[in-house]
């Protein structure tokens, strides 16, 4: 993709959005950067809407583009009638000649900085493993097709849908630059309202501040959403503040609709439409414009739980599933990545003040000025300030359940205005503060103070920017083996094939299916099935026996004691008779709790399918068979792996007269051999259920027994490029 | 069902499986101790092996000190229907894990094989003690 195609999908959805933007705020506010935010979120809900209708062409985005552009010279649209207050604080903060200049010199520079980086190939890893994958779904599928097999495709993707309005014209880099667009709006709005609460060196302070932040910089020049969102927050935080000083009533549905989008940008955001609404009810004491503000930001939030809801049973997704039990994420899966994220590698929360501003060791780093951020509670003292810090509160509230660095970018444009107004208090100390913040930011000095690895700009790609050199030697350089992986999967699998993956890839960079083993249950499954059919300890080699006096059931309940962190599983389930299985018969009910939706593999005749609780063992699970007849038993037979030595269990016998009775308090347990032929037979089963190809890294655990045995396995090497190995199942 | 649950013979046999007996022709002692079962001089097992490509012969032994001491390093020769395939030398005490590829030619497929496991030295006493087993048997 050309430059002018890159640069004509970005500029053009920045224009629509501007459009849409200017004709819903109309005179009661002029700035471009609040208009192009709140027109941002009304074409992220166009576009969802041309999804839902399977519209999604790029003739049908120029058209609607085309349609909408007008509107920004529709009666109405006008300039602001309520131009900025500046509360001039008598002069106090004026900004002179001199630092006008040198705050010019310096945004101006690293702007260029981040527009040649954000014109790049894009290589952030969430934006090319799955913010722009949907997004290239989409538009190949011309719409919303439900995705059940990757949990990130559930998480509200407001954003996405003004990338993939870029996408359809200038693919991945255009997307990056519609980011890029927010990072120009956020530090733009701050300025602005310094200027309006009569701190404008305050404000521009902190623009820069925010602007040249390293963790702000690598995600506002990527397909990521962080940035969006500490632009929708600070540009809701702008309206509310003008809405509170002038009360023009048209300002109420785009309060509602920008703190809806909030949501819509990233589940962080979820605060957001309460914050407003109590907001706007304080202020005015009227429950109708309250009512406005909710009734504008239900369209916003209402369409991401109705999709997630229809798609995967969880308004929420991925998260809350113990709420909303569903067969596509696990909650000991949300258990084990929620809790990951809440310390990192981290060992203590005292660690983080370095690792955010100085190390890196939270995946990017604010600056070091930041560790000047508890100065930002001396502007208490001011209103100004009392509002800034409500609001850092309320868009920092989640920061303890991901403590990534990234996650600080929302709330980090009101504590900046805060330390801003601080350090305005003492002249040029602002000047001299955003002097350190530019030079320690300067890409070739990060390095020079973080740890190894640390996430920010390293350079200015000029020449990749304008396409001048080859892209692909640039995406192998950035991306390492991941990309040549996608690449080799692009060139040696047919469109439509499915590939399995243990490990992540840059599946924005493939059009074929891709099932990474954590992203789902269903992909879970896959990677435990081929598992289980060569490791120690997940193999099918456990026995557990219950015996009892013969006699006729109406069904039968294996019920689970113990509390523990293991998971019960059953690959196997058979009721015996006189040393013979009791013929399984179609009419049968089985039934699980938890996790009902894959007891049926228990019951499949297959040693390597399996049905797994999903959560830790408590007491109270079971797993029920009813017969709807009378069968005559004397043992029953679980065969499972011995991964899940903390379970107890008993079983309890259906009499003919209805009532459950204890038939063995406990199990014999013993070992068996894994039957020959498991490796075949998971291939088999990963066939049968639509993959067609593997991918393997040789660092992965059991990549040596997939190379060394594909006899076994019945797979065939297709290709293999730095250290990645495609399979076909054969 | 696939293994012994019916009293058909497996390619693979733990010594705390109900069934192990069956899998037993001779030289072991009468009965396990939990998951473990002691070989004597000379034993031999039997193994239903199906159809397959390539096969390895595994056990999981040990040699516990006591008897070990008394020995010393010992030689164990496994025969596969009587043709001899493979010698294996344990130098220490301990757990072993024996994995090792058998001669296709030497295998009957769909057909039970006999495995004899002998090892040169023996501890003495009121019954002579070879090593302990856990689990052997035929595995891809």
């Amino acid at each position: 993709m050309g430059p002018a195609a890159i640069l004509f999908g970005a500029v053009f959805t920045v224009a629509v959005a501007t459009a849409l933007g200017s004709r819903i705020l109309g005179s009661a506010c002029g700035e471009w950067p609040v208009r192009f935010i709140v027109g941002a979120a009304v074409l992220s809900l166009v576009v969802f809407g041309l999804c839902c209708l399977g519209w999604v062409y790029p003739w049908v985005f120029l058209a609607v583009g085309v349609a909408l552009a007008p509107l920004a010279y529709a009666r109405g649209s006008g300039g602001s009638v309520y131009p900025h207050r500046s509360r001039d604080r008598k002069g106090a903060e004026r900004l002179s000649r001199l630092a006008k200049a040198a705050f010019a010199l310096i945004l101006a520079t690293y702007f260029l900085i981040y527009l040649l980086n954000a014109m790049a190939p894009e290589v952030s890893p969430d934006g090319s493993a799955y913010h722009l994958s949907f997004v290239a779904f989409y538009l190949r599928q011309h719409g919303f097709h439900p995705i059940t097999w990757n949990l990130y495709a559930s998480l509200s993707e407001g954003v996405e849908m003004l990338f993939l309005f870029a996408f359809a014209f200038g693919r991945h880099s255009a997307a990056a630059l519609v980011h890029f667009a927010f990072l120009v709006a956020l530090p733009w709005t701050m300025y602005l309202h310094g200027r309006r609460v009569g701190f404008p060196l305050a404000g521009a302070c902190a623009a820069a501040l925010v602007f040249l932040s390293p963790i702000v910089g690598i995600d506002g020049i990527s397909a990521y959403s962080d940035v969006a969102l500490a632009a929708v927050a600070f540009a809701l935080f702008y309206l509310l503040q003008l809405w509170s000083d002038e009360r023009p009533p048209r300002l109420l549905p785009a309060i509602g609709l920008l703190a809806g989008f909030a949501y819509a940008v990233k589940y962080t955001g979820w605060l957001a439409p309460a914050y407003a609404i109590g907001f706007v009810f304080c202020k005015s004491r009227r429950m109708r414009d309250a009512a406005v503000v909710a009734a504008s930001a239900v369209p916003m939030i209402a369409p991401w739980m109705i999709k997630n809801w229809l798609w995967v049973r969880n308004p929420l997704a991925p998260f809350f599933n113990q709420y909303f039990r569903n067969s596509f994420v696990t909650i000991q899966f949300e258990k084990e990545y929620t809790d990951y994220f809440k310390l990192y590698d981290l060992t203590s929360r005292w660690q983080i003040p370095k690792a955010i501003t100085i190390s890196s060791q939270l995946q990017g780093v604010l600056g070091p000025v930041f560790l000047l951020a508890p100065l930002a509670l001396l502007a208490l003292r001011w209103r100004a300030g009392r509002q800034l810090l409500l609001a850092a509160t309320v868009f920092g509230v989640n920061y303890f359940s991901n403590i990534g660095t990234r996650f600080l970018i929302p709330p980090l444009p009101f504590v900046a205005m805060t330390m801003g107004m601080v350090l305005a208090s003492v002249p040029l100390l602002p000047l001299a503060v955003v002097l350190v913040h530019a030079v320690l930011s300067w890409p070739s000095v990060i390095p020079r103070y973080t740890l190894p690895g640390s996430v920010h700009i390293m350079k200015v790609p000029w020449k990749d920017a304008l396409r001048l050199r080859d892209v692909d030697y640039f995406m192998r350089n950035r991306l390492g083996n991941g990309y040549a992986a996608v690449r080799m999967i692009e060139e040696r699998t047919p469109p439509r094939a499915t590939v399995f993956s243990f490990r992540p890839l840059p599946e924005a960079y493939t059009s074929r299916r891709v099932l990474i083993e954590y992203e789902s249950a269903g992909n879970e499954l896959l990677g435990r099935i081929l598992r289980g059919a060569f490791a120690p300890g997940v193999l099918p080699t456990w026995r557990l026996r219950f015996d009892f006096p013969p006699r006729p059931l109406a069904g039968i309940r294996v019920v689970q004691t113990a509390s523990g962190r293991d998971l019960w599983s059953i690959h196997e389930l058979r009721i015996v008779s006189g040393g013979i299985e009791v013929p399984r018969d179609p009419a049968w009910r089985l039934t699980a709790d938890p996790f009902p939706w894959t007891i049926g593999n228990a019951f499949d005749n297959s040693p390597l399918t399996l049905w797994r609780t999903g959560e830790a063992i408590h007491p109270g699970m079971y797993v029920e068979v009813n017969f709807h007849k009378t069968e005559q038993a004397d043992s029953v037979l679980i065969e499972t792996s011995p991964d899940q030595s903390q379970i107890r269990l008993k079983l309890e016998g259906l009499n003919a007269d209805g009532r459950w009775s204890l038939l063995a308090a406990a199990p014999v347990i013993s070992d068996a051999a894994a039957p020959l032929g498991l490796r075949r037979a998971a291939a088999r089963e990963l066939e049968r259920r639509g993959i067609g190809y593997l991918l393997l890294f040789d660092d992965e655990f059991g990549a040596g027994d997939f190379q060394a045995n594909q006899d076994l396995w019945g797979i065939r090497q297709v290709g293999e490029t730095q250290g990645a190995r495609l399979y076909q199942l054969l | 069902m696939g293994e012994a649950l019916l009293g058909t013979l497996g390619n693979y046999v733990y010594m705390n499986q109900p069934e192990a007996d069956t899998y037993i022709v001779g030289g072991m002692r009468a009965k396990s101790e939990g998951p473990w079962r002691w070989a004597l001089d000379r034993p031999m097992l039997r193994f239903y092996v199906p159809e397959a490509a390539r096969l390895k012969f595994q056990m999981d032994l040990t040699f516990p000190e006591k008897e070990f001491h008394e020995t010393g390093p010992v030689t164990l020769t496994l025969a596969l229907n009587g043709q001899v395939f493979d010698r294996v030398k344990v130098d220490k005490a301990g757990s072993e894990r024996y994995s090792n590829s058998v001669p296709g030619e030497l295998l009957r497929a769909n057909a039970v094989n006999v495995v004899a496991i002998t090892p040169d030295k023996i501890a003495g006493g009121d019954e002579r003690l070879g090593f302990v087993m856990f689990s052997a048997g035929f595995a891809e």
